[in-house]
């Protein structure tokens, strides 16, 4: 007997009927914060629609008194801003997404790697606390890390920390339930442009604390 | 609004408001208005960035190209923000670049000028190939002069071994 595409999709609607209403209601809720899709790498993946963004989580250039050098990025978990530290006392400010128990850790790093579409294998703690997610997840445009990561290391030790993008536009600017520092997807690209290797970063709670 | 931060951005606003009101304001460059010397205030236009203008090259495209130790090869990143230095470019044909090259390598303070004039003609180069008309471009070879930090660890030397492509009119860096 020979089994019909129809049966197939039967099949796999019933096995998911129970779920199915919750990710297709999330998914047409969510569908708001983009517009259209972009390609990058060989990867397709939707854009932000940054007209629904607020415009304090833009991307844009702001004064910056403090003494770090330029290049270095500055991340105020607090206030959901990183900074990348430029002449004449500027920045270029991207707002973030910051995980509640993502960053409990503050002083300096750098980042000695930085890949693209990453694949993600989330930590054992993680594991724990949310049993469905998947052990390991290959780089694509739904994996949660987005289509770029950099990772923080201190005295060539991994740190476990990474600045990285997102499938949820929304989270950014605010405090989220996993995760470390998330972009949006087009400014973690943009970010990964701007941050060679060896990267100094310092992740403040607050920025008041290093500011002058 | 007990929070300065938060009054920090509203005198901004209000400057920002002020000078617009007045016809103070000028498209097209990255001083366009006067705001409280304070973290967070705006340097620029913020969100609403000229298309064209030089805050736009800078916050949408982006000047720096980096390069590995003792090399003046265009690596694959380089190539991603050169393509869109030299799209920029086509589009907004009255701009011109000074390319200018930085070096610190090991070596001479001459082997050092020498890499970075390697560097910055790197660049210009590639974006000849990409359609910038090679009269719009010249370059400019600093060796070690100014160092964005100086200490022999990597996470000064990065900074560094740059070349940065800078529109002309605009501050030096």
């Amino acid at each position: 007997m020979s089994i019909t595409r129809r049966q197939l999709v039967g099949a796999a609607l019933a096995a998911a009927a129970i779920p199915v209403a919750g990710p297709a209601l999330a998914q047409s809720a969510a569908s708001r914060w983009f517009a259209g899709t972009t390609e990058d790498n060989g990867v397709v993946y939707r854009a932000t629609d940054f007209k629904k963004i607020k415009p304090q989580w833009r991307r844009q250039l702001v004064k910056y008194y403090s003494t770090e050098p330029q290049g270095t990025i500055v991340i105020d978990t607090r206030h959901h801003f990183l900074y990348v530290i430029f002449e004449n006392q500027t920045a270029l400010r991207y707002g973030v997404g910051v995980g509640k128990e993502g960053f409990k850790w503050y002083g300096r790093a750098q980042i000695d790697r930085k890949a693209i579409w990453p694949d993600w294998t989330p930590p054992p703690e993680m594991l724990l606390r949310r049993p469905e997610l998947p052990k390991f997840m290959k780089g694509g445009p739904d994996n949660p890390l987005g289509p770029r990561a950099l990772y923080l290391y201190r005295n060539g030790g991994d740190l476990g920390y990474r600045v990285h993008g997102t499938v949820e536009p929304w989270s950014i600017g605010s405090d989220v339930s996993s995760g470390c520092i998330r972009m949006f997807p087009e400014d973690v690209i943009d970010l990964y442009q701007r941050t060679p290797i060896g990267t100094n970063v310092l992740v403040l709670e607050h920025i008041a604390e290093k500011g002058i | 609004m007990t929070n300065p931060r938060a009054w920090a951005r509203a005198a901004a606003l209000a400057l920002a408001l002020a000078t617009a009101l007045t016809g103070a304001g000028c498209l097209g460059t990255t001083e366009t208005v006067a705001t409280p010397n304070v973290t967070d205030a705006p340097a620029g236009a913020g969100i609403n960035i000229p298309p064209g203008s030089s805050e736009d090259y800078i916050v949408n495209v982006g000047r720096r190209t980096y390069f590995k130790a003792d090399s003046a090869e265009v690596d694959a990143t380089a190539m991603v923000t050169l393509d869109k230095q030299a799209a920029w470019l086509a589009r907004y044909p009255a701009w011109k670049v000074k390319i200018q090259g930085f070096a610190d390598d090991p070596g001479t303070p001459e082997q050092n000028m020498a890499l970075s004039l390697k560097r910055a003609e790197a660049v210009r180069t590639y974006l000849a190939s990409r359609g910038v008309a090679p009269d719009r471009m010249r370059v400019k070879a600093y060796g070690r002069d100014r160092l964005v930090r100086d200490c022999p660890e990597i996470e000064c030397k990065s900074q560094n071994r740059r070349v940065i492509t800078n529109l002309e009119g605009d501050e030096d860096i």
